[in-house]
């Protein structure tokens, strides 16, 4: 088990004054067996509307409103968990053996995939991590090559993506196997943005693997959400009246005690 | 019965004077249309009635008992009645209603269920509407019409009240809302197509028609916002905004015709959403198959009423009959409402005959397939004349602290004598339907 | 109704229903004063009723006049136009008003499509439609159960009523007696004016201001026209 204390932080700037802005944030840990909320605090600001709420898949949820016209958007979390080894008992819902928009697969995800490993009862943990190194012979990491709405199709073409491809187009294969796994949002230790890994189930036990950096997840990532895929994680979504740009700047730590 | 189809013209200016009309877009420009009336109402005895209404309250029970245990413990998944992939796979499914546990675990509570009746009299399901069905203001306002043009029609036949709907939509609203606040209907707007029933169930039912951006989530409540600044608490909103808009902050994030973060509310038990949001799983036309194996398993009850005979190519026995027997069955797109979507194999070439073969074929699971029904037809005044068209029942089932069924409903017509279509959408009439005292 | 709460949506529409509505019926009422005067051979009287709006048109003759007035649904002070836009602010309101209020603009508007097809200039054969906009107000004061709602369509339609005296050079007696009813109905809805505003008129409009110069004019109905701000 390690400690960690961590920092989160997001502000987002508009052009132009924005009005009645609702807002649904996912920003704090994830309550489960293997990480214990030690100490958690939060603020959204400006907003005197804040409630806290879980959603279907069990992430924390802070969300609320903000009607007076404001330029900038700010929205922060710390606390201290304590961590152990990413494992959940749980049989697995069926939802996440389904594709979703984003975790479709093609031809050639199949072809690739079926080169690789074919996958049974008793590798499913182990396929997985060879399909992930093979898959860094196909598609290599580079910051800012996608945007949030690139699905595992179009990352695995143009053979390049953030984390959250990879991990895409790993949710992607293993669906198409009839494999139940999920996609993770998450912190890990040093400093920067937020990271994304996924979860496969083994015969009714949970995994952790980061496909981008190629390991099977012990205690030294801390998970703040789960889902069907980016779309179920992400961490900020909001509507507000107002046009212009906004500019979002995020910043993470995670350090261990 | 005479003197109200004599009375014919006086009816339609009645109708006109009370706006009974409904939206429809042409050519992508919005225009209202009288919705057109028939005199001849379509009767049903207080015997036939009474095996309808039984019938469909066993339905609209089994369907109610289905979706909490879909978005909960899944009992019929786990034991094997219906395979999972019919669950998830259905558009209506919504995986951010897990969990779900909707005021007094109610989440359809009003079902248009769509029947017809064979030649031989039997009376078949058609459909089942759980999401946002509308028709029910339609004959509410005709007989209003008909009993002040002709009287003594209505002397002389014992027809039961239809006018009480409003009160039975009152009576559900107010049991789901649980004294929590007030009731409102949220519409999408006057450029909605059911916009006049919208407004007219307000009216009658004393709810508030609250348009969006009336409603506002605070302090883990819903208000309705007054100009004054005040706010006043919901307690139940018949929401007549579909399930993919009623949310930007959970479902499509372009929507403004929802409450952001109503969700969150919802899910928490503060307020009552009518009808539930992802009810769409249960009238799904592929898990319609499904619903008299639902009675049996949840009501441990024989079905009361037929479902059309029907195949799902999803199963290879099924796929085997429906590409052999294209030809005579009709075929219905499972995503597609409003009569759209479906297609008779008789009408189909050769050519069009093996395009449907081929996507059966390919996509089994977005098909079902009906054997054809003899429909008996119903008279409708044309020119003067007396023709027959066909025609369905949409009854409307309401439940609350008990399930009821209102003594009427909505009857659709075709126009077209060779159409089997009868959605307003499409050109359809509609008439009132008697329901027989005694 | 089990509250008297009227959204911000709402209060807008009651106005503007007000609004609409009166000025439907002082649009019928100027019609027949000047197809009256057109009678004795004041072929060109129109160009007068258009410069009271601010009309910059051109009509050929007296009768496209009175077509384009009654019908054109271009023309934003046809009769077909004004009652279009009381009917799209009525059928929003239908559970504050009732059905049966409503029916008197739906009504209308079915009779005016009517007599639009077959281009009837006699304008007598609208007679109907005022009194329907008569009921229509009697049906409100029996029907509509929320005082706020009332007061509300109250204020759009007297100052709908001012709105058009200005413009027509009213003496000032008449306009007086009609803005101290505004402000009594006023009273009632505190929320939905500028009280600024109010003030600004108090002192602007007095018998020893009051002319028809078009300047003054104008500035007393843009703040007429300010009074009123209903999206909050």
């Amino acid at each position: 088990m390690n400690t960690y204390q961590y920092t989160y932080q997001t502000c987002i700037s508009f052009d132009n004054k924005v009005s009645k802005h609702f807002f649904k944030l996912r920003c704090l840990p994830y309550r489960c067996k293997f990480q214990t909320i030690i100490e958690e605090d939060f603020s959204v600001s400006p907003c005197k509307n804040i409630m806290r709420s879980t959603d279907s898949f069990g992430n924390e949820l802070i969300f609320g409103s903000t009607e007076e016209p404001h330029k900038s958007f700010t929205f922060a979390s710390r606390g201290i968990v304590n961590i152990s080894q990413h494992l959940t008992i749980e049989e697995p819902n069926h939802i996440f053996r389904l594709p979703t928009t984003l975790t479709e697969v093609n031809e050639d995800m199949i072809k690739f995939s079926d080169k690789v490993t074919s996958f049974d009862n008793k590798n499913i943990i182990q396929g997985t991590l060879s399909l992930v190194d093979a898959l860094h012979e196909k598609m290599k990491y580079e910051s800012y090559s996608t945007t949030t709405k690139t699905s595992a199709i179009e990352a695995f073409s143009q053979g390049k993506g953030v984390c959250q491809d990879f991990s895409h187009v790993m949710l992607a294969i293993l669906r198409n196997k009839k494999i139940a796994c999920r996609y993770i949002t998450g912190f890990i230790p040093g400093e920067g943005e937020s990271h994304a890994w996924i979860e496969v189930n083994d015969n009714g036990i949970w995994y952790a693997i980061d496909p981008t950096r190629k390991l099977l997840i012990e205690s030294d990532y801390l998970k703040i959400s789960q889902g069907r895929d980016f779309n179920d994680c992400s961490m900020e979504r909001g509507v507000f009246v107002g046009n212009g740009f906004q500019y979002k700047q995020v910043h993470i730590t995670m350090t261990e005690l | 019965m005479k003197t109200l189809i004599e009375r014919k013209d006086a009816v339609n200016t009645w109708m006109e004077r009370f706006g009974v009309k409904f939206g429809i877009y042409k050519h992508g420009v919005f225009h209202e249309q009288l919705f057109p009336f028939d005199s001849v109402p379509r009767v049903i005895s207080h015997d036939e009635w009474t095996i309808l209404e039984k019938g469909l309250i066993q339905r609209c029970n089994a369907l109610n008992a289905f979706l909490l245990d879909i978005y909960n413990e899944k009992k019929i998944v786990k034991d094997g009645i219906i395979p999972e992939e019919f669950i998830y796979s259905s558009k209506g499914y919504f995986a951010e209603c897990e969990g779900i546990k909707p005021s007094k675990g109610i989440f359809a509570h009003i079902a248009g269920i769509d029947l017809v009746q064979a030649k031989d009299g039997t009376w078949y399901i058609l459909e089942d509407n759980l999401r946002i069905p509308s028709g029910a203001s339609y004959p509410m306002i005709a007989r209003n019409i008909t009993r002040k043009v002709s009287p003594q029609t209505f002397a002389n036949n014992h027809v039961a009240e239809n006018r009480n709907y409003s009160d039975l939509l009152k009576e559900t609203m107010d049991y789901v809302n649980d004294g929590r606040g007030i009731n409102v209907i949220l519409t999408p707007g006057r450029y909605n197509s059911a916009f006049f029933e919208h407004s007219y169930l307000a009216e009658k039912s004393g709810a508030i028609l609250a348009f969006p951006g009336d409603l506002i989530v605070e302090d883990d409540m819903l208000f309705y916002k007054d100009i004054s600044g005040n706010k006043e608490r919901v307690g139940a909103v018949y929401r007549r905004v579909s399930d993919e808009y009623m949310d930007p902050l959970t479902f499509e994030e372009s929507s403004v015709l929802g409450v952001p973060n109503i969700m969150q509310i919802y899910a928490k038990g503060n307020v009552a959403i009518v009808n539930g949001i992802g009810n769409g799983v249960a009238d799904d036309k592929g898990i319609y198959y499904f619903v008299p194996k639902m009675i049996k398993y949840y009501l441990n009850e024989e079905p009361i009423l037929k479902n059309a005979p029907t195949y799902l190519p999803y199963f290879e026995e099924d796929k085997k009959y429906v590409l052999e027997n294209l030809s005579k069955l009709v075929i219905k797109d499972v995503s597609e409402a409003g009569g759209y979507g479906v297609v008779f194999g008789r009408d189909l070439d050769a050519e069009h005959l093996k395009e449907m073969y081929d996507l059966v074929d390919k996509e089994p699971r977005r098909w079902i397939a009906q054997e054809v029904i003899d429909f008996k037809d119903l008279e409708i005044i044309e020119d003067g004349k007396y023709v027959e068209r066909k025609a369905d029942l949409r009854a409307f089932v309401l439940t609350g602290k008990e399930t009821k069924v209102w003594k009427s409903g909505l009857t659709r017509f075709s126009r077209n004598p060779n159409s089997f279509v009868v959605n307003s959408s499409q050109g359809g009439g509609f008439k009132d339907t008697w329901v027989m005292e005694e | 109704m089990n509250t008297k709460t009227i959204s911000a949506t709402k209060a807008d529409k009651l106005f503007w229903l007000g609004r609409y509505a009166e000025r439907t019926y002082l649009s019928l009422h100027f019609l027949r004063a000047y197809y009256d005067k057109m009678i004795d051979g004041e072929e060109n009287a129109y160009h007068e009723y258009c410069s009271h709006l601010s009309l910059d048109e051109s009509f050929n003759t007296p009768s496209n006049f009175v077509k384009s007035f009654l019908y054109d649904k271009q023309n934003p002070f046809s009769i077909s136009a004004e009652l279009e836009c009381a009917n799209d602010n009525a059928m929003e309101l239908r559970e504050e008003i009732t059905s049966e209020t409503l029916a008197y603009i739906q009504i209308s508007l079915a009779r005016i499509s009517n007599l639009a097809q077959t281009n009837e200039t006699n304008i007598t054969a609208l007679q109907p439609i005022t009194d329907n906009l008569l009921s229509l107000w009697g049906s409100i004061e029996e029907r509509v159960l929320n005082d706020y709602a009332l007061a509300i369509l109250m204020v759009g339609k007297i100052l709908e009523h001012i709105d058009i005296r200005i413009r027509f050079d009213y003496p000032f007696d008449r306009v007086e007696l009609l803005y101290e009813r505004l402000k009594t109905h006023l009273r009632y809805v505190p929320y939905i004016y500028n009280i600024e505003v109010i003030e600004e008129l108090d002192k602007l409009l007095t018998s020893k201001e009051y002319c028809h110069d078009v300047f003054y004019k104008n500035k007393l109905l843009s703040l007429v026209n300010s009074v009123v701000c209903t999206n909050n």
